[in-house]
C-alpha cells in the first residue's frame, strides 16, 4: 500500500504591498500501476464525497494509468479504484491529501505483484501564483 | 428436503438476529466490548442519536453457487459451502483504515453480533444479522472471525465444503468425476476496510438502511480456469489436484490436519495462505489473524 502526495500547496502572493490571492479548483491526478511499474490502465475509478454513497464521478485509467477530475478545495473525497476484481479506496481529507491512507493492492495470496496508487494534487492557486509572481517581477524590473 | 432445509435455515436466521448485541462503544483498547454493556460517548465525538438499519451479508460469490473451473481444469461444482462465523463487528474509523495500516487500534464505534454463525454459501448471499438502530456514520471497518462449527457436518471445521469435481483425462480419453468433502479447523479473524466495489456500502444515513458485506473468495483456493495460468491468483491458488491426489474410490475426504500431514510442505503452506486471503470486503483483501 502506497500513497504519497506528489504535491500539494495553497500559496498567497504579495507584491508592492497588495496581496493577491486567487482560489482555484485543484486538479486531482489518480496514478495507478503495479509496483513493477506497469500502469493499471482501464482501472475504474469512483469518486465520492466523504460520507457519500453516491459517486459524483466515475471514470476510467487510460493507458498511463492516470485518472485526472477536478474537485473544490476543501472537499474531502473518497477515491475507489478497481480492476480484475482487486481494489482499494484513496482518501483526501479537507485539508488536502491525507498522506497516511489509501491503497490498491492485489487480492491474490502470496502474490509477488501489487498495485501503487499515488495521488498528485495540483491547485490551480499554483499557476495563478506564478503568473503573477512573473507579473511583479516585470514590473519591478521595468522600474 | 433442500427447500425444508433452507426454511428452518430461514427460521434460524430470524432467531439469531434477535440476539444480536450492538451499539457504540469505547473500543480503542481493540477489546470489542458489546455497546449494550458500555454505551458510553466517546471522547471527542458528538453523541448522536439518529440512527438507522444495517443488514449484514455474507456472499460466496458465484464461485459458490455455480460450477466453475479450476486453475487446474476441474469443474468443480459445491453441493455445501458452509462457513461458520463469529464476533462480527461492523466499525467507525475516522481517518479511515485500510489493512496495509496494521491492526486496527482507533474505533469510533463499534457493534458487534456475536454468533457464531453457520452459514450455507452454495445457497447465495445470505443476511445474517440486522442492526434496526445502529448509529448513522460510515461503517468502513468490518472484522469478524472464522470459527470451528458445531453441528454436522461441518461440527469442527471453519469451513467445510462439500461437492464434485469433474475433470477429463486425455491420455485415457476418461472423464473422473470425484465427490469431495473438505474441511477446514483453522480459526482466522479477518479485520476488512471498506467494501470495495460496485456499490457503496456502509455508509449509514439518518433513518436509512445500510448493508456490510462478508465476502469469501473460493477462486483463492481453486483458482480460476478462465484467466490465464500465469494470472497472479491462479499462480497462488492451490487448484484442486492437491486434493484430488487423496482420492478413494471415488471420493475425496480430508480435511486440513491431514492435508498438513500428508501434502508436501509447499502445497501445505500454499494451502494455507489461500485459507488466510479468503475473507474479504466485496474486492477488498483483508488483514488475517490465525488464533
Amino acid at each position: 500500500m502506497f500513497l504519497s502526495i506528489l504535491f500539494s500547496a495553497s500559496l498567497p502572493v504579495m507584491g508592492h504591498g497588495v496581496e493577491l490571492m486567487c482560489v482555484s479548483e485543484p486538479s486531482i491526478t489518480v496514478y495507478a500501476a503495479y509496483d513493477s511499474g506497469e500502469p493499471l490502465s482501464g482501472a475504474v475509478v469512483t469518486v465520492f464525497h466523504k460520507g457519500v454513497d453516491e459517486p459524483f464521478m466515475t471514470g476510467i485509467c487510460d493507458e498511463m494509468g492516470r485518472y485526472i477530475f477536478s474537485s473544490l478545495p476543501g472537499t474531502a473525497l473518497d477515491i475507489q479504484v478497481m480492476k480484475d476484481g482487486h481494489g482499494g479506496w484513496l482518501h483526501i481529507s479537507a485539508e488536502g491529501i491525507d498522506g497516511d491512507h489509501g491503497s490498491i493492492t492485489s487480492g491474490a495470496p502470496g502474490t509477488p505483484e501489487k498495485i501503487i496508487m499515488t495521488v498528485c494534487v495540483v491547485w490551480g492557486l499554483i499557476g495563478t501564483a506564478l503568473y503573477f509572481r512573473s507579473g511583479t517581477r516585470a514590473s519591478d524590473a521595468s522600474a | 428436503m433442500k427447500r425444508v432445509e433452507r426454511l428452518s435455515f430461514s427460521i434460524g436466521i430470524v432467531l439469531f438476529s434477535a440476539l444480536l448485541s450492538f451499539g457504540c462503544a469505547d473500543s480503542s483498547d481493540n477489546s470489542s466490548e458489546t455497546a449494550s454493556e458500555t454505551d458510553v460517548p466517546i471522547e471527542g465525538q458528538t453523541e448522536t442519536t439518529e440512527t438507522g438499519t444495517i443488514t449484514i451479508t455474507a456472499n460466496g460469490e458465484s464461485f459458490s453457487t455455480d460450477a466453475f473451473l479450476s486453475a487446474d481444469g476441474w469443474l468443480i461444482d459445491f453441493d455445501h459451502v458452509l462457513v461458520t462465523i463469529a464476533d462480527v463487528e461492523a466499525i467507525q474509523t475516522d481517518p479511515p483504515w485500510i489493512p496495509e495500516n496494521g491492526p486496527l487500534d482507533i474505533m469510533l464505534c463499534s457493534l458487534k453480533l456475536d454468533g457464531p454463525f453457520t452459514l450455507d454459501l452454495a445457497d447465495g448471499p445470505m443476511e445474517f444479522g440486522t442492526v434496526s438502530d445502529a448509529p448513522a456514520g460510515a461503517y468502513n471497518v468490518l472484522r469478524w472471525t472464522m470459527v470451528p462449527g458445531s453441528e454436522s457436518p461441518s461440527a469442527g471445521y471453519s469451513l467445510y465444503l462439500s461437492g464434485t469435481a469433474a475433470k477429463y483425462d486425455q491420455q485415457q480419453d476418461y472423464e473422473m468425476i470425484y465427490q469431495f468433502r473438505i474441511g477446514f479447523q483453522e480459526s482466522i479473524r479477518y479485520t476488512g476496510g471498506e467494501f470495495v466495489g460496485e456499490v457503496r456500502k456502509g455508509i449509514l444515513q439518518p433513518g436509512g438502511r445500510t448493508e456490510l458485506e462478508l465476502t469469501f473468495h473460493l477462486d483463492h483456493l481453486f483458482g480460476d480456469g478462465t484467466l490465464p495460468s500465469d494470472n497472479q491468483l491462479n499462480r497462488a491458488a492451490p487448484g484442486f489436484d492437491v486434493f484430488a491426489a487423496f482420492m478413494q474410490e471415488g471420493v475425496v475426504d480430508v480435511d486440513m490436519a491431514f492435508l498438513r500431514d500428508n501434502l508436501p510442505e509447499e502445497d501445505s503452506i500454499r494451502l494455507e495462505e489461500a485459507l488466510a486471503t479468503l475473507g474479504h470486503v466485496g474486492e477488498g483483501h483483508c488483514l488475517h489473524e490465525r488464533l
